[in-house]
């Protein structure tokens, strides 16, 4: 049986503990994640996907449970640990791009691979190779403020998979496209599924998430569904 | 990260917001550019007053006469310094003194060549008069000791004479000439035997220039020996200038011990430049506190701005993070854009001071210098030190985001 990659247990995530709008968002989440897979997590807005995103992620703490990455307790690390493991292992593509503005995709491409300590001139050739996979290769120079959203998210994918992280969590990748772009972005990450890469989808779409082996529905914080995956039904 | 690449992001995130750049580096540049014409103008003042002390002498020790009870009479009689006394010193001193000069002042007279009338400023000297002055020799010899106790007819005139009066630039030809001038009413022929440089001012003002001739030609016309009451010793150079003034002071003192009505007196020019030079230091120190305040005023400039910048920028920075940058990266990244603020603005305030300082001196001094290396490293270090304290508190605050509230920032 595969070792999990992603391995949640108990998860609670409470914002503003302690004071009087202290609210529960996450109310206990279980999910084994296992190295090759392509999940889609389904759920309604307000759901919670986006704050157990963060916490996949490594860039925020549960607030009860534990969360193994990799075999590694992430509560245990440091945050310069947790700055490595956003850097490396990690590829984040986000619900709303997050590209710096008045920066070229180029840049924004290489910006993974800068605080990864890799020479410029690797680095300028590795960011020009990934934006031409995603078809992006002539607008290389262009700020994002002059990208359509579709291109936003293909240089956004494109800075995802720079430092060839083994993991990618994409945050509702095809929300802001058109179902033909929505499906030429999804034929993206199948293809990198198809090489190894363990992807987090989280969608809205149905018809995006039928196209992945695995489908978890969150609702108000809680798993209500999960299709399960191959190890577990062993 | 590499710094260098810290640097090239700096420039790129300060030039994308040029006007407001600018704007911060205002503070850093009026500071700087104050400091560095302050120094450079006292510099240049500094230059001024040391060529004047090596023309009116400083260095010598004046060895003065003055009568021993203060309330005696003006015209009472003093005694003198006498030659052999001056002969003693020499011989005692012979390792730290170059010489003695003393003179009698002549009054003012004039020659007239044609239509040319040029007024002359006479001096009775001595042998050591024109080597001890600031007044090179150009031409022939100076008057010596054989000139004065055999009381020769000679002189040495200024070159600017030579071209008044001869109209010629060709000063060896003037050498051998004869000319009379009248000293105490009475017409006496010199023979010209050197020529000294003349002072730029004399022209300039149309000043009278120097006729010197030895000292007791004077006395002969004059009909009683000058009394010798005040005298310059110049030490050798690179003597201990003040083990010279004291043992040259105490050897004039205890010679006049005995005197009833007389004591010694003795001032140095090095005392004199020490206390003009406190004062030109104080000034320089005030004026520096106004650079140093300027800059304060411009590091909060800094300071104002690179907090608005931080803020504006918190999503960028909470990018930066989820994309692995460690928090000391982040620091790191701000500190060095407020140092690159203050270093252009710093290379800005060094051209405009310099430029400042030198059009000053030039107005105030007629002569500039240029900003040493030296102050120009201090300022370009100063301004970095600026940028460093001054952008640490946004830095820190910066670094000290937490990325998903950083992310989350409208
Ligand atoms: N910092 C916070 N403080 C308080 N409440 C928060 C905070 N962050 C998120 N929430 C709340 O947590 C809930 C879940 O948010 P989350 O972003 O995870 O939803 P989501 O499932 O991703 O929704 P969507 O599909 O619209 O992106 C929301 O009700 C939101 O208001
Ligand atoms: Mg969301």
């Amino acid at each position: 049986m595969r070792k999990p990659i992603i391995e949640l247990h108990g998860i609670v995530k409470t914002y503003n503990i302690g004071m009087e709008n202290e609210l529960e968002i996450l109310h206990g989440i279980d999910l084994n994640i296992y190295e090759g897979e392509l999940v889609a997590i389904v759920g309604e807005s307000g759901s919670g996907k986006s704050t157990l995103m963060n916490i996949i992620g490594a860039l925020d703490h549960q607030t009860k449970g534990t969360y193994h990455l990799d075999g590694v307790d992430v509560n245990t690390l440091s945050k310069d640990e947790m700055s490595e493991i956003r850097n490396k292992k990690i590829g984040f593509v986000f619900q709303n791009f997050n590209l710096i503005p008045r920066m070229s995709a180029l840049s924004n491409v290489e910006l993974p691979m800068l605080y990864a300590g890799v020479p410029k001139n690797r680095r300028t050739e590795k960011a020009t190779k990934l934006l031409e996979m995603v078809g992006m290769g002539k607008r290389a120079d262009h700020d994002p403020s002059r990208l359509s959203g579709g291109q936003k998210q293909r240089v956004a994918i494109a800075r995802s998979l720079v430092n060839d992280p083994s993991i990618i969590l994409a945050d509702e990748p095809t929300g802001a496209l058109d179902k033909e772009t929505s499906y030429q972005v999804l034929d993206i990450f199948k293809e990198l599924n198809k090489e190894g890469k363990t992807i987090v989808l989280i969608t809205h779409s149905q018809e995006i998430a039928m196209e992945c082996q695995r489908r978890v529905t969150i609702l108000d914080g809680r798993i209500i569904n999960d299709t399960g995956s191959e190890s577990d039904a062993v | 990260m590499k710094l260098s690449e810290n640097f090239k992001l700096a420039f790129i995130a300060l030039l994308s917001n040029k006007i407001r750049t600018m704007m911060t580096m205002l503070g850093i540049i009026i500071g700087i550019a104050s400091v560095i014409c302050i120094v450079n103008t006292g510099d240049a003042q500094d230059k001024k007053t040391a060529k004047e002390n090596e023309k009116y002498g400083a260095g010598q020790l004046s060895v003065m006469v003055q009568p021993k009870d203060e309330s005696a009479s003006f015209d009472a009689k003093l005694d003198s310094i006498t030659l052999e006394q001056i002969d003693q010193y020499k011989e005692k001193f012979a390792d730290l003194c170059q010489g003695i000069s003393y003179f009698q002042n002549v009054d003012q007279t004039s020659v007239k060549k044609g239509n040319t009338k040029i007024e002359l400023s006479m001096y009775a000297v001595n042998e050591d008069y024109q080597p001890l002055s600031a007044y090179p020799l150009l031409e022939g010899r100076n008057i010596d000791r054989k000139d004065i106790e055999k009381k020769h007819y000679v002189c040495l005139v200024t070159d600017y004479f030579v071209k008044k009066y001869y109209h010629s630039t060709n000063l060896k030809k003037a050498i051998g000439k004869k000319i009379t001038v009248s000293i105490a009413q009475a017409q006496k022929e010199f023979e010209i035997i050197g020529i000294i440089k003349e002072d730029e001012f004399t022209e300039k003002y149309n000043a009278p220039t120097e006729f010197m001739f030895p000292i007791s030609i004077y006395d002969s016309i004059k009909g009683v020996s000058s009394p010798i009451q005040n005298i310059s010793i110049k030490p050798k150079d690179g003597v201990n200038t003040e083990l010279f003034e004291t043992t040259s002071t105490a050897f004039w003192k205890s010679t006049f011990s005995s005197s009833k009505t007389s004591k010694i007196e003795a001032y140095s020019g090095t005392k004199y430049s020490k206390s003009m030079e406190k004062q030109a230091q104080q000034a320089k120190l005030t004026m520096g506190a106004v650079g140093a305040i300027s800059l304060l005023v411009g590091g909060i400039g800094v300071m104002n701005i690179m907090m608005v910048s931080v803020t504006e920028r918190t999503r960028e920075i909470g990018i930066r993070m989820a994309l692995g940058a460690k928090n000391r990266e982040i620091l790191e990244q701000f500190i060095i854009e407020a140092m690159a603020i203050c270093l252009i603005g710093g290379i800005i305030g060094i051209v405009i001071g310099s430029i400042a300082g030198m059009a000053i001196s030039n107005a105030l001094y007629e002569m500039s210098v240029y900003p040493s290396i030296y102050i120009i490293v201090i300022a370009l270090g100063f301004s970095m030190a600026v940028g460093v304290f001054f952008g640490f508190y946004p830095a820190k605050r910066a670094s000290d985001l937490d990325p998903i509230e950083a992310l989350r920032y409208e």
